[in-house]
């Protein structure tokens, strides 16, 4: 890392910070691990209350939400974290494709992109290729 | 010119004595014209014609009675009395030709010694001779010339006339000489007509039936509605060998026509009552006209005989009725439905026409009908919500997917027996179908749908009561009835297996989501792990990759284990392998086996408790499957358990020791209320932890053992929440063990 090159704001700039919220601790975990290894900054919650209630404004650059969760799913955890923060990017991971297809459809989410939604499981090349893509984006909504 | 007005029996006075008969012959030959008015008669004919007609010209009057005779200048009337022995036969009412005849020759042949002049007026004013005279003249004008009437008469022509009778006494004479002087005799007659003829008139039936079987005449045909009341007199004269037939479909004229001689009355003739009114003609006209109508009725009738026999077989009516007017047809639809023995069936053609039915009280009757006497109900109507709500309080609502027993009858809900099957409004169908006991039916043709009342709404209504109608129907009916039958089942199968279909699916798609969830943490250890450098990795952080491969391959392994078990539950191919155990021993194996399972991240702060039974309790098991339970239950005990203790204990039923019961106990948060009606089901588990079949499998491998599970919150009594998992076992007897 280039930490004695770069003060700490301009270090606060390049590194990007990423929230993952997913209620299995072990992929939490381990896409901690994964980010982490590829330059990025990651807090993690399984809870997603747990989540929202700690959620400050442009404190991350991207949350990495899982859809199927106890007590809040992805979605309204979405609707309420851009309530925090509207410039927050966003990216959905879960493992199914009837989650995906029901909430994009049924439940109002279908001005959402496509190319938001990854599909568990993912291969961390893939993960870290897709998580810069939608950071490089203009924000889409 | 003399004029001589004469009655039938006045007539061969002059001509009788010599003295008259020799002066009007010396007058005629001096020139003086005779001009007589008398009644012209098969008994006299020959007489005019030989006697008056050669001294006089002659006019016919029918209804003469009495004498006189005026001249210019003279006015007499005279009043015969003639022998007693002509006297008698002349004053006879019933004088018959042949007599008449005789009496009148007899009297021209004898002399003036046989009769005598009793009594006479006479004058020769003048006033007197112009009032007669005139009274002549209107008569002769009124009279028809006498070789007209002798051509009548030798043709055999009776004079044309049409009268209408209004005494009794004159009726009961034209009627019996009707009856007397015919060859043939047909009679269409209302019920009554039966017993008003067999009491007045039969003894001259009985002489023309008598004629009919020397062959003298062509006998009596007879029709009337032969009904209970009649059928007794029906009987009398049919032995008597009138020929009679039996329709419903009478004219409301009663009449009879013989060869020469038609006579008609509107009278009902209730209980034989005598007419009054009778009308008589002899115009050919009518009793042509009349003739084809009884042809036409006697060809539909049928034979008295078949229908008294069906009198006594109970077969009250046999036929068809055709009724034109819905307001009488309403009234025999309530009492068709009102008078149900046994059954009532009812298809209607339209939602409407049912509300108009049963708004028009014959739903409520039929109903009446099934609760005080039983009848059976079953009623065929399209659905529609208005027709819902009226039938609602009769039928009860019928579950639909899933019916528990297959065929189970939708039952009213009191008791009365009554089903309604809801059937396509078919726009070919327009006509209410009504058919009671299977005996009747009653097909109402529905003219305007759109009307509100059944009056309103209904045209030409039939009747039947024949067999062969009215048995189709019923077949029609049935047919229906249970089509709709197969349709339900069919269409309650498709719904299972669209259920069954959505819930495979809804299986599938939450199965894919939990196999592909530990897949990630899987897949992306071994990613970091093989991109990174192999000799900048610490003994820790591989244990840690280790152990978290490990963990989600386990789980990925019960997972997949599970769905298998799913699978076989529900192909029900869920083999046991069941040997004899004690139960506190494998419950406690079971226990120590969870506690050393290396996969399981339990906290160790949570304690287990194990009561055992104080005896030896044996089961006979699935060994493998049992402990599977108990893993089950414990796991979700620790999983839900931040702190207390999880007991498990094992007891016996207290009423007769045939049942084992487990129990796992925790204190944890309970069990949400959300979920507790599905607890058992697959994928009720909001935790997403487990498998989510953890429960389902656990409840199908104790019922497939013979026992039950069941769950509940513990009491907030002791403190903790928590919940505790019951399940039991059948338990084996020392006796059956040994075996």
């Amino acid at each position: 890392m280039n930490n004695h090159l770069t003060d700490d704001s301009e270090n606060l700039e390049a590194v990007k910070k990423i929230l993952i919220v997913d209620d299995e601790p072990d992929v939490c975990e381990i896409l901690k691990k994964v980010l982490e290894k590829n330059g990025f900054g990651a807090d993690t919650f399984s809870d997603p209350l747990l989540a929202l209630e700690n959620f400050r404004p442009r404190s991350y650059d991207l949350l990495l939400l899982d859809i199927k969760m106890p007590e809040m799913d992805g979605f309204r955890l979405y609707q309420e974290m851009k309530k925090v923060d509207s410039s927050v990017k966003i990216c959905f991971l879960t493992a199914s494709e009837m989650y995906y297809e029901q909430f994009r459809k049924e439940e109002g989410f279908d001005e959402l992109n496509k190319d938001l939604f990854l599909r568990k499981p993912i291969e961390n090349e893939e993960l870290i290729k897709e998580i810069k893509r939608i950071l490089d984006s203009e924000p889409t909504i | 010119m003399w004029n001589f007005y004469a009655d039938t029996k006045s007539l061969t006075v002059p001509f009788a004595i010599k003295e008259v008969s020799k002066a009007l012959s010396d007058a005629n030959d001096r020139g003086v014209n005779f001009r007589f008015i008398t009644e012209i008669t098969k008994g006299n004919l020959t007489f005019c014609k030989n006697s008056v007609m050669k001294v006089a010209e002659i006019r016919h009057l029918g209804g003469i009675k009495g004498n006189f005779g005026v001249s210019d200048t003279e006015y007499i009337s005279t009043s015969a009395r003639l022998s007693v022995q002509n006297k008698v036969a002349l004053d006879k009412e019933q004088t018959t030709a042949k007599e008449e005849e005789e009496a009148a020759t007899t009297a021209a042949k004898t002399t003036s010694s046989l009769a005598s002049l009793q009594h006479a007026v006479y004058s020769n004013v003048k006033e007197d001779i112009q009032q007669q005279q005139h009274i002549f003249e209107i008569l002769w004008a009124n009279a028809i010339p006498a070789e007209e009437r002798i051509r009548e008469i030798e043709e055999g022509l009776e004079r044309v006339e049409t009268v209408a009778l209004k005494d009794s006494a004159e009726i009961a004479r034209r009627i019996r000489k009707n009856i007397e002087s015919s060859t043939e005799l047909k009679v269409c007659s209302q019920p009554g007509g039966l017993e008003l003829i067999y009491n007045n008139f039969f003894e001259s039936y009985k002489e023309v039936l008598d004629n009919h079987r020397r062959g003298r005449n062509k006998g009596i045909r007879w029709i009337t509605t032969i009904n209970k009341d009649n059928e007794g007199v029906a009987k009398l004269i049919l032995n008597e060998g009138v020929q009679l037939r039996h329709t419903k479909n009478l004219t409301p004229l009663s009449f009879s026509i013989s060869n020469k001689e038609f006579q008609a009355t509107a009278e009902k003739m209730e209980a034989g009552k005598m007419i009054k009114n009778l009308l008589v003609s002899t115009d050919p006209i009518y009793i042509d006209h009349y003739n084809s109508i009884f042809e036409q009725l006697w060809e539909n009738s049928i034979d008295a005989r078949d229908r008294i026999h069906d009198i006594k077989e109970g077969v009250d009516l046999s036929d068809i009725e055709v009724i034109p007017r819905s307001a009488r047809t309403r009234v025999l639809y309530l009492e068709l439905v009102k008078n149900a023995k046994e059954e009532i069936l009812f298809i209607f053609p339209t939602s409407r026409a049912f509300i108009r039915q049963e708004k028009m009280g014959a739903i409520p009757a039929a109903i009446k009908a099934a609760q005080e006497r039983a009848v059976k109900v079953r009623i065929l109507v399209p659905y529609n919500e208005a027709v819902e709500d009226r039938l609602e309080p009769i039928v009860e609502e019928e579950e639909l997917v899933p019916r528990k027993k297959e065929r189970e009858p939708r039952r009213a809900n009191y008791n009365a027996d009554i089903d309604v099957r809801y059937i396509e409004e078919a726009s070919g169908t327009l006509a209410t179908i009504l058919v009671v006991d299977r005996k009747a039916s009653l097909v109402m043709e529905l003219r305007d749908d759109s009307k509100t009342t059944f009056d309103g709404a209904i045209g030409l209504s039939t009747y039947s009561n024949s067999k062969a109608g009215v048995l189709s129907y019923v077949g029609i009916f049935e047919k229906l009835w249970n089509q709709i039958e197969l349709y339900q089942q069919v269409s309650d199968a498709h719904e299972r297996l669209k259920l069954h279909g959505r819930m495979q699916q809804e299986f599938i798609n939450i199965a894919a989501h939990e196999l592909r969830t530990p897949i990630q943490p899987i897949i992306s250890t071994v990613g970091l792990l093989s991109s990174a450098d192999h000799a900048m990795i610490s003994r820790d952080e591989l244990n840690h990759s280790i152990n978290m491969i490990a963990r989600n391959a386990t789980r990925l392994k019960q997972l997949s284990e599970d769905i298998l078990d799913v699978t076989r539950i529900e192909s029900q191919t869920l083999n046991l392998r069941k040997e004899v155990y004690d139960l506190n021993e494998m419950v406690q194996d079971s226990i120590e086996d969870y506690k050393r399972n290396p996969a399981i991240r339990s906290n160790k702060e949570i304690k287990i408790e194990s009561i055992s039974h104080e005896d030896k309790i044996f089961v006979e098991v699935d060994r493998a499957r049992i402990s599977q339970v108990i893993f089950n239950l414990l796991s979700n005990a620790f999983k839900f358990t931040k702190e207390g203790g999880i007991v498990v204990s094992i007891g016996l039923d207290e009423k007769n020791n045939k049942e084992a019961v487990i129990s796992v106990k925790d204190s944890g948060k309970g069990i949400d209320p959300e979920i507790f009606p599905k607890l058992f089901e697959k994928f009720a588990s909001k935790s997403y932890q487990g498998t989510g079949l953890g429960l389902f499998i656990s409840r199908s491998i104790i019922e497939a053992h013979g026992g039950s599970m069941y769950a509940k919150n513990n009491s907030d009594d002791d403190g903790r929440r928590g919940a505790t998992f019951y399940f039991s076992l059948p338990v084996v007897h020392e006796r059956e063990q040994q075996k």
